[in-house]
């Protein structure tokens, strides 16, 4: 039992560190489904999706350092 | 191969091999720590059971990937993938700032030692299955993560196999090494490693996640390289702005 609940914690930590990262990214990738599906050029997604990602960890990166 | 193919098949079996690279030496350093203090007997049945955990988990794991229609699959690794390397990235990062402490193979192998002794030192009765288990789950969680990177790299292209050899031979350069040294593999440049890794999941996973979507990411698959180097100049970037901003705070 404790290996498995040590797995489970692992698998959880394998993806989540801090979760407004995850969060965010989570967030954006909801945000660009629902623009493909309105049917919003392909381009102007696919850059929201990057430049979303791009800032989600600039600001998780600096709220890291600012709490340190 | 087409320079496009080479422009997936080469990052995916590079990070498959890297990833695994620093993976398999924290992992080996806590199996050397087992056998240092137990000896070589608990610490590698330990290590061959979490070995055959692993393969019952991508034996029964295996095929449902197949039964997924390709997009959702693509989207689901892209998300993963997307997770994973960020968070990757970000510690990379953090560390090199010296936001975070590095992390060190010898201090991972004192502390694994010093529990184990004071097992010892409590003259606890299970000590053999203690060690056993110590290596066993150094192996399984580790190894959970090498299997996730071989999947998620080289599942979408067709690329499992070179990417499994990838990461085949990082465990086989790893033991090899860390049996001819007997000690712990401090000296692996395990952070640059990680931001490197990081860039390129991150990359991919940005990649899966518009293919998932029905994206047309321009250029296809070189949209990877791109999408690589503008992780890799961001966390540069971030690298030298929270050294710099770290500095300002000290004044």
């Amino acid at each position: 039992m404790n290996v498995v609940s040590l797995i489970v914690r692992d698998l959880w930590k394998m993806f989540v560190d801090d979760e407004f990262l995850a969060a965010a990214v989570l967030a954006i990738i909801g945000a660009a489904a629902l623009l493909t599906e309105i049917g919003l050029p392909h381009l102007f997604v696919g850059g929201l999706l990057l430049v979303g990602c791009l800032s989600a960890l600039t600001v998780s990166v600096l709220r890291a350092s600012a709490v340190d | 191969m087409t320079i496009e193919s080479w422009a997936v098949a080469a990052p995916a079996i590079t990070a498959a091999f890297l990833a695994s690279l620093v993976e398999v030496v924290e992992a080996f350093t806590i199996v050397l720590a087992v056998a240092t203090v137990r000896g070589w007997r608990p610490s590698l049945l330990g290590a061959a059971a979490g070995l055959v955990l692993l393969m019952l988990l991508v034996v029964a794991l295996g095929p449902f990937l197949h039964m997924l229609p390709l997009h959702l699959l693509q989207l689901m690794i892209g998300v993963l993938l997307l997770l994973f390397g960020l968070r990757w990235l970000r510690k990379s990062i953090l560390r090199a700032a010296g936001v975070l402490a590095l992390h060190d193979e010898n201090v991972a192998f004192a502390a694994e030692s010093a529990s184990l002794l004071e097992a010892q030192r409590r003259s606890d009765r299970h000590l053999d299955w203690i060690a056993g288990m110590t290596a066993l789950k150094a192996v399984v969680l580790e190894g959970i993560e090498v299997v996730f990177i071989v999947i998620a790299v080289g599942v979408g292209r067709g690329l499992l196999v070179p990417a499994a050899i990838g990461a085949a031979a990082a465990c086989l350069i790893v033991c090899l090494v860390g049996l001819a040294v007997h000690k712990p593999l401090a000296r692996v440049p395990e952070n640059m490693l990680k931001f490197a890794v990081g860039v390129v999941l991150s990359a991919f996973g940005m990649f899966w996640v518009g293919e998932g979507l029905g994206l047309d990411w321009p250029g296809q698959d070189l949209a990877i390289l791109v999408f690589a180097l503008i992780f890799f100049a961001l966390g540069i970037g971030l690298v030298r702005l929270t050294k710099v901003s770290g500095r300002v705070a000290a004044r």
